[in-house]
């Protein structure tokens, strides 16, 4: 019976966007825009990832302003070459994810630890609540860090930190 | 998060406008979304964003420009956008640790732009999530940290728990002190044994003595035997203290389980807060009844048997105590070495409990599925990995072990040397040979143990800190001092309602609706769109945002809680079943309900039929592991147990969702009758199911679209309407609900 009002959600057919029947662009103001070449869309670009963790360069669904789904980026290779930068620097801000190159202090204390890193945007201090929970694996060598916040720190990859970073995060790993 | 700091930078900003900021706050990036300190400054005229590495402001925009903005919340930043005149733009951007902080920025921008409120007015609150003193997590939405404003530390109120049990504690103390002294006295009474009869060189003349010989052995074996006994008696004290420290902790915990609000408990698993009941409790407790006074005891041991071989040769003793630093430095360094990892299998531990709970939670979706293969699969690898853990735990512990105790024999090899030497000169006994060594095997049994402590103790803490997590956590939604309790009429007031799960996003938006006694709204809208969480508000499961919530034109947050739930009857569309027989169940919300108002409210609820053909009826046992009933089933039981609770506002979130159209019919009756002089809002999908409201509430876009009768609504022709007609298509084709349209 929920199907009726289901139905008016506006169950987006899928539509694959290409560098062929989709455009993007900057406001006067900066902000990123899209314009569909058939003209069923033009205005602001809200981006979303299907699978923020694993793929950061495919399956980005573009959204209207109500987080609908316009259409669908399969892989940003599609795009045209100019448009690709452009859809990378707003994902860049919208999935922020400083990238853990060092872990230079890592304690436990009262349930939550405490971490000072050097990221590739600088260095940050930020508290983990249930540690274990918050480490999220992508693969044996991947890891998420997602702090109290909210935010997220990706470390690209556990052997290639230095040994003394890894015997900090060792234990919960 | 980072501490204040005395921002003598910000002062002067502030003076540089000739104007004051009405508030200021720091961000923690740039526009370009690159980490950088910053500083947001709101005065009565302007806006400014002052980035801490530029000279000049970055960006100055005059509040009359500003015609609308928006906050927009990212994955690990988020931002606020601003709306000029030439359309929208990025004001500024932070991490999410921000977030409160920016979106009430946006809020206040947006209403100083709608004109209804002036900037001076503007009243902003820095939130936070760490408390900046101890960097523990601040309880969501508050600024207090409840363990800094809290005097009494963590170690004060393990002390308040063990208080009560002290003087069991102590007494308990005392029995292994009086064993302890017991058996410091053998080995001297052994020497005197060795040196007057044993080792005696006129036998004959020891013969004489044969009864003092009969003496001592009797001695000896009295104390063994008082020893046994203080041991066994030391046992039953210790078990009582653990006992009664647990259930306090028990109760403390559970206790304040039940305060916590639906949020604050539904954020940790079932199976967490278990293992927090359960588990971690019985490890405080028994660090506190029993390895705590146990720590004392051998530190005691060891301090009285130093003294006794100083005493009678502190050379010798010197030769025994030599190793004991140096074993106690071993076990250091086993110890950090396996920290880590019994950290680590003690983590795991509780991973494999919280697997097994899920799975038998799921276990329909399990077998539906068919995937035993693969859940069994899963769970052998978790307990695989708790094996490896522990063996590689123990086969370290198995390697250090006997090499520590070596290490520790080395002294008695000295020893022997050198008591061997003051034999033969005659300086000593054979008697204080043995007893020598009887004390260094006493005293060597402490050293061990104490070397494990620090295992003991991080474990404790460990547990500990999780017990007083929830135990310090304050509820969010907590009854004020002066709650009033009072019978009610049922005049439900919603006025302009905000409320968001994340303070950041916003589910219901000026949300306003009246209902009266005798009256039923029904609300409409799509999944997702707030209808339930209006109904969670009301009963006050949560607290609104902004805007407020009136029974009687009392705002519920000054109802005490037990007050306002026992006149509010609720049926949810997942009915959940206590363990216990269907009249309990029935019961649940009156428990001195008599028979016949369980049968007769049953009967209402169109429930009786099916009770009676069950074989065992009323007593028919149900919930988990009990009689299976249908969904349609579990919903008339839960009516009836709202209509035998009598309230005076009922609230139903499709409550005959699982229902035939003919059974829910039947239900609508009674519940129209029931409904006759009191309150009820009701959600539903089904059209049809509303039909008896007097009032329809429309949601979209978290916010009223509509609202009205169904007359009026049908005339308007909005989104009602098309549901309407939607329903009727879809009845036609079925046939099967064929008044959708009355």
């Amino acid at each position: 019976m929920n199907s009726t009002l289901n139905e008016m959600d506006k169950h987006p057919r899928e539509r694959l966007l290409t560098g062929e029947n989709c455009r993007f662009y900057k406001t006067r103001e900066g902000l990123l825009a899209a314009a569909l070449s058939d003209g069923s869309y033009e205005g602001r670009a809200f981006l979303s990832l299907a699978f923020p963790f694993q793929l950061t360069e495919e399956y980005i669904a573009l959204q209207d302003e109500d987080k609908e789904e316009i259409g669908m980026i399969r892989r940003l290779s599609d795009l045209a070459e100019a448009d690709r930068e452009l859809v990378r620097e707003e994902l860049k801000i919208k999935y922020f994810t400083p990238k853990i190159r060092k872990i230079l202090s890592l304690t436990e204390r009262f349930g939550t630890t405490r971490w000072t890193v050097e990221t590739d945007r600088g260095k940050q201090f930020f508290v983990v609540k249930d540690t274990y929970k918050s480490l999220i694996r992508v693969s044996a060598d991947r890891l998420f860090v997602c702090d109290l916040d909210g935010c997220r720190y990706e470390i690209e990859s556990l052997k290639a930190l230095d040994r003394k970073s890894f015997s900090k995060i060792e234990l919960y790993v | 998060m980072k501490p204040e700091r005395i921002d003598v930078k910000k002062l002067k900003r502030e003076g540089a406008f000739e104007e004051k900021a009405v508030f200021s706050f720091a961000v923690h990036m740039d526009r370009d979304g690159a980490l950088a300190d910053g500083e947001i400054l709101f005065t009565p005229t302007r806006l400014i964003l002052w980035m801490d590495e530029d000279d000049q402001p970055d960006l100055i925009v005059p509040l009359s420009q500003i015609r609308s903005a928006a906050y927009r919340p990212y994955t690990g930043s988020c931002c606020v956008e601003i709306e000029g005149e030439d359309g929208w733009r990025v004001f500024c951007r932070s991490t999410a640790s921000d977030k409160q902080n920016l979106s009430q920025l946006a809020r206040i921008l947006k209403e100083v732009a709608d004109g209804a409120l002036a900037p001076e007015q503007a009243s902003f609150t820095e939130k936070r999530t760490v408390c900046p003193t101890c960097l523990r997590p601040l309880p969501p939405g508050s600024d207090v940290c409840p363990r800094c404003t809290n005097k009494k530390g963590t170690p004060r109120r393990l002390w308040q728990l063990m208080k009560p049990s002290l003087k069991w504690i102590l007494l308990s103390m005392a029995l292994f002190g009086v064993t302890t002294a017991l058996n410091l006295v053998l080995p001297r009474i052994q020497q005197i044994l060795v040196d007057r009869f044993i080792k005696t060189e006129d036998p004959s003349e020891a013969l004489k003595h044969i009864s003092t010989m009969v003496t001592i052995i009797l001695t000896m074996v009295g104390i063994r035997v008082a020893d046994t006994l203080f041991t066994s008696l030391r046992g039953l004290v210790l078990v009582r203290v653990a006992n009664r420290v647990l259930v306090k902790m028990r109760q403390m915990i559970y206790h304040r389980i039940h305060q916590l609000s639906v949020a604050e408990v539904s954020s940790r698993t079932a199976g967490e807060l278990i293992n927090r009941v359960s588990r971690d409790t019985s490890t405080v407790a028994t660090a506190l009844s029993r390895e705590f006074p146990h720590l004392l005891e051998e530190i005691l041991i060891i301090g009285t048997i130093s003294v006794i071989l100083f005493a009678t040769s502190w050379k010798l003793a010197l030769f025994i105590l030599l190793p004991v630093p140096l074993v106690v430095l071993m076990f250091r360094i086993i110890w950090r070495k396996t920290h880590l990892l019994y950290h680590r299998q003690w983590v795991e531990n509780a991973n494999v409990n919280t697997v097994l709970y899920d799975i038998f939670q799921g276990v329909r979706v399990v077998k539906v599925y068919g995937t035993e293969k693969r859940e069994v699969e899963k769970f052998d690898a978790a307990a695989r990995i708790t094996r490896d853990i522990s063996y590689r735990n123990e086969k370290a512990w198995a390697k250090m072990m006997p090499f520590s105790g070596f290490v520790l024999k080395i002294g008695s090899f000295i020893l022997l040397y050198f008591v061997g030497n003051q034999i033969l000169q005659g300086n000593m006994t054979l008697g204080q040979l043995t007893m020598f060594t009887s004390y260094v095997s006493l005293i060597y049994a402490p050293v061990r143990w104490i070397s494990h402590f620090p295992r003991i103790f991080q474990r404790f803490v460990t547990a500990s800190s999780k017990v007083f997590e929830i135990i310090d956590e304050e509820p969010d939604v907590k009854d004020k001092p002066d709650a009033l309790s009072f019978p009610m009429k049922g005049q439900v007031d919603i006025k302009h309602v905000y409320f968001g799960y994340d303070e950041s996003e916003n589910v219901l938006e000026d949300v306003s609706v009246s209902v009266s006694p005798g009256e039923m709204l029904g609300i409409v809208g799509r999944s997702g769109v707030g209808k339930s969480t209006l109904m969670n508000l009301v009963m006050r499961l949560y607290d609104v945002e902004r805007g407020s919530i009136e029974i009687d034109g009392v705002d519920v947050r000054d109802i005490s809680q037990h007050s306002l739930r026992s006149q509010i009857g609720v049926v949810l569309q997942e009915s959940f079943l206590f363990s216990g027989t269907i009249f309990d169940n029935i019961a649940y919300a009156k428990p001195d309900a008599t028979l016949d108002e369980v049968v007769s409210a049953a009967r209402k609820a169109a429930a009786h039929s099916f009770i009676m053909k069950l074989p065992d009826g009323y007593n028919t046992y149900v919930g988990e592991r009990g009689y299976t009933l249908s969904g349609g089933e579990r919903q008339r039981l839960a009516i009836a147990r709202a209509i035998l609770h009598d309230p005076r506002i009922l609230l139903l979130d499709e409550a005959t969702s699982s229902l035939d159209t003919e059974t829910e019919r039947e239900v609508q009756e009674a519940l129209k009758n029931l409904c006759r002089d009191r309150t009820t809002i009701a959600i539903a999908h089904r059209l049809s199911t509303l039909r008896n409201a007097t009032k329809l509430l429309v949601l979209d876009k978290k916010r009223v679209a509509e609202i009205g009768t169904h007359e009026e609504l049908m005339e308007k022709g909005g989104i009602y309407h098309s549901l309407v007609l939607a329903q009727r298509d879809l009845g036609r084709v079925k046939k099967t609900d064929e008044e959708t349209d009355e």
